[in-house]
């Protein structure tokens, strides 16, 4: 007996094999994670307070409100959080496959890529160069870039799997793979984009079909960015902290298969009484309540792995973050398919619920498990201890109160302003026709909430002090050293083995059934607008834009009028008294991109046209506050100023003719004429009405066609 | 307006149902998968990501 088991120890130490962990590249991304997190919520606060007080952008167009936006949600996504998947995925994996990553080189590339990415998002955005797909506002060269660099990171992490020394694939890698299939093919699918100049390009779906094809991006960045490799570190690093088990594997298996095949069908939730068909929009309700499930039981499979040890969590901080974190991801699970029930959806929608609901998820979810992550993994690094746990704990109750400071007032302002939109006064007639009235009836909750923003990142400034200090004191280990037995090539079968387990050992099975499992999803929900051309009826008297309209449209998503207008009447009384005829799928066919927008901090732009003269907008663009006193829309004096470039014209028309606008054939080379002309008369009714100094090639002109423009398709019956 | 979406689309009814379906089979599917799981297995692949004497096997 003795014997036999001298023997197999000694065959087991045989094979044992000495290797380093690459730890250089896991403190690359930690860095980064610090860095952009810092300058993500920098930006969130800015805008914060940008959004009441105008004034903030000093004038400057590479300031503007609309501009800065898609900076502080793109850091927040792809820079913070996206470092932050990274970060972990690069420390978790060689762990849990017993290797070294595949290669230092292909990692150093992925770093050094993803940093080039932020930074030309940063200087394009600035420059309000922008597709104008929230989530996707980066240009085609950039979206070119991401792919690559997302396939260098695909291909450093398969191969890692592939010479792993752990047969079997943890949960938490199922998650970092079929986070990678998705965002692959999201990413894909949704950047489909015809260049008309090296910086810009049109999408190649308009109208609802671009719409649908949007939000099933924007629906799954958010589960498969923000939630399902954050929930691959979940399951790494919670239990890790807390030196015990998952609650139940078993129910993490559920969690993934589930939330890997509803996520992706519910993405009409975001379309809900617009012009998007019904069943669609029913599907979407129906998976995302479905959604509850799954998210929940992945709630609980972590709070329950602390289970016993909640005297460990008071003392804590890293645990501390970790509970919140996975509180705060059931909380925005709950709520998300709440949102998605659509009498709900019909007061919350455009309102700032919406923006209350995604803070729970990035800062209570993503930034604390980012915290609790951090915390863990700096002291891990540099072979010491955390500096001081006690400004851990200062910064956990500041963050935490940063947080509520943040998305209590948001939901009162959101269901007020919601409800004042829908008011009637007993007569029938709206109760606040004024749409400003119910903007500075929640000004003060945006001041509340600007300062929760700032208390939240007093808290991460607190964290980046603790965390040098930490570095500082300690060594860092650049290659960790461990051993383990690699497994034989040949697999002996054990009896009575079922198929996941095959496929835990098999990833590229997975990688296989995972993308099987999306495609189905993706396919059940798209095919049918996609392939169905009469899905969109055509209305006659729906024409492509003039040159010049066209003009101003490309302007009016430059300036990123979208984050603060929409152009969706939804088919309310209380939307049709406020801004007349509801809007119709046919009157979006040569929209490229569509702008229905998501939010409302300015009333909807769609029956715009015709409603005020030429000069109301000549000198509200000017200055809002001029015409109505009170405004909180920023100004765009430049826009009175710049040139027009007529030069990109021809291949603007060109470019829409080719997505199969039906301008005349040659038309491009007579467009810029047809714009001059269009400008001229313009100018000339700006000057009859009152406009001195009008220049004919001033932007605005361009600008004030396409707002009277809007909408009026079908007016004229 | 709708219902002349609603028609153009062929079985668009079909269309919810079956993926209703497939979710639904799927789901069974995993379910008694999960229910008859073997507990030793999942008590090894619950403690992977902890430092574990045994190494991988
Ligand atoms: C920070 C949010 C914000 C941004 C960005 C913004 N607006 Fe506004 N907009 C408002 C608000 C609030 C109002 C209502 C008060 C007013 O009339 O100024 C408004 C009103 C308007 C109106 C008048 C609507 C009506 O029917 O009374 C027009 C037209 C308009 N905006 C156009 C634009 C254009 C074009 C852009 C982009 C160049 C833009 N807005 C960017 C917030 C914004």
């Amino acid at each position: 007996m003795a014997e036999h088991s001298t023997a197999s120890s000694n065959e087991y130490q045989a094979n044992l094999e000495t290797f380093y962990y690459d730890n250089g590249i896991v403190k690359l991304f930690a860095m980064a994670t610090v860095v952009w997190g810092i300058a993500a919520f920098l930006y969130g606060v800015y805008v914060a307070f940008a959004i009441f007080m105008p004034q903030l952008n000093f004038g400057s167009e590479f300031l503007t409100f609309g501009r800065i936006r898609p900076i502080h949600t793109n850091a927040a996504i792809f820079a913070f959080v996206g470092n932050g998947i990274f970060m972990g995925v690069y420390y978790s994996l060689q762990r849990l496959c017993k290797t070294r990553m595949f290669s230092d080189m292909l990692g150093k590339l992925h770093f050094w890529g993803w940093q080039l990415i932020i930074a030309s998002a940063a200087i394009t955005f600035h420059a309000g160069i922008t597709t104008g797909k929230e989530y996707a506002e980066l240009e085609w060269p950039i979206d070119i870039l991401i792919a690559i660099v997302w396939i260098i990171f695909g291909l450093n992490m398969f191969m890692t799997i592939l010479k792993r020394r752990e047969r079997h694939l943890y949960v938490a890698i199922w998650f970092y793979i079929a986070s990678w299939v998705t965002i692959t093919v999201l990413h894909v699918v949704n950047s489909m984009e015809l260049p008309y100049t090296w910086l810009h390009s049109y999408s190649v779906y308009a109208g609802v079909q671009d719409a649908l094809v949007q939000w099933w991006y924007g629906h799954n960045a958010v589960a498969f960015f923000l939630t399902t490799p954050y929930l691959g570190l979940m399951y790494y690093f919670l239990p890790k902290a807390a030196n015990r088990p998952v609650y139940s594997y078993k129910l993490s298996i559920i969690h993934f298969w589930s939330l890997l095949f509803i996520y992706i069908w519910a993405g009409p939730h975001h379309l809900l009484y617009t012009s998007l068909p019904d069943w669609a929009q029913s599907l979407g309700t129906v998976f995302s309540i479905m959604l509850i499930a799954p998210s929940w039981g992945g709630m609980l499979n972590g709070l329950l792995t602390l289970r016993g040890a909640w005297d460990k969590v008071r003392e804590d901080p890293i645990l501390k973050f970790m509970v919140v974190a996975v509180t705060a991801y059931g909380m925005a699970t709950l709520e998300g398919p709440m949102l998605a029930v659509k009498s709900i959806n019909a007061l919350s929608h455009y309102t700032d619920w919406t923006i209350a609901h995604v803070h729970v998820g990035v800062l209570g979810w993503n930034g604390f498990l980012t915290f609790g992550v951090l915390y863990w993994l700096i002291p891990k690094l540099w072979n010491t201890k955390l500096y001081s746990k006690k400004l851990a704990n200062a910064h956990f109750w500041i963050g935490t109160l940063g947080i509520l400071t943040y998305v209590i007032p948001m939901y009162i302002a959101g269901v007020t302003q919601g409800l004042m939109w829908k008011q009637f006064t007993p007569e029938g007639v709206l109760q606040y026709p004024n749409f400003l009235e119910t903007v500075t009836q929640i000004l003060p909750m945006y001041m509340i909430r600007a300062t929760g923003g700032t208390i939240y990142l007093v808290g991460a400034c607190l964290m980046v002090y603790n965390l040098v200090k930490t570095a500082k004191q300690g060594s860092f280990v650049k290659n960790e050293k461990d051993q383990a037995t690699p497994f034989p090539f040949q697999y002996i079968k054990e009896t009575g083995e079922r198929q996941h387990r095959w496929l835990e050992r098999k990833p590229m099975a997975m990688l296989f059934v995972a993308t099987i499992v999306i495609a189905i999803g993706g396919a059940v929900e798209i095919i049918p607008m996609i392939l169905i051309k009469s899905n969109v009826p055509t209305i006659a008297s729906v024409k492509p834009y003039t040159p010049l309209e066209l003009y101003g449209r490309d302007m009016y998503i430059r300036e990123g009028c979208y984050t603060c207008h929409s152009q969706m009447v939804r088919p309310f009384r209380s939307e049709t008294e406020r801004y007349r005829e509801y809007s119709k799928v046919g009157e979006f066919v040569y929209d490229h991109p569509f702008q229905w927008g998501s939010k409302r901090t300015g009333p909807d732009l769609h029956r715009e046209g015709g409603k005020y003269n030429n000069s109301w907008h000549y000198w509200h663009m000017n200055n809002p506050r001029d015409i109505s006193p009170g405004s909180i829309m920023p100004a765009f004096p430049w826009l009175l100023t710049k040139e027009m470039d007529i030069q990109s014209v021809s291949a603007k028309i060109a470019a829409m003719m080719t997505l199969g606008v039906p301008y005349p054939v040659g038309y491009d080379k007579v467009a810029p004429q047809d714009l001059k002309t269009q400008a001229k008369l313009i100018a000339t009714q700006l000057v009859a009405e009152g406009v001195t100094d009008v220049k004919e090639s001033a932007e605005i002109i361009a600008l004030i066609a396409y707002l009277q423009r809007l909408g009026t398709d079908i007016k004229a019956k | 307006m709708f219902k002349d979406i609603l028609k153009s689309v062929n079985g668009y009814d079909n269309w919810s149902i079956i993926s209703m379906l497939i979710f639904f089979l799927f789901f069974v599917g995993l379910i008694i998968y999960v229910w008859k799981l073997d507990k030793n297995f999942s008590n090894y692949m619950s403690s992977l990501p902890l430092e574990n004497e045994e190494n991988s096997k």
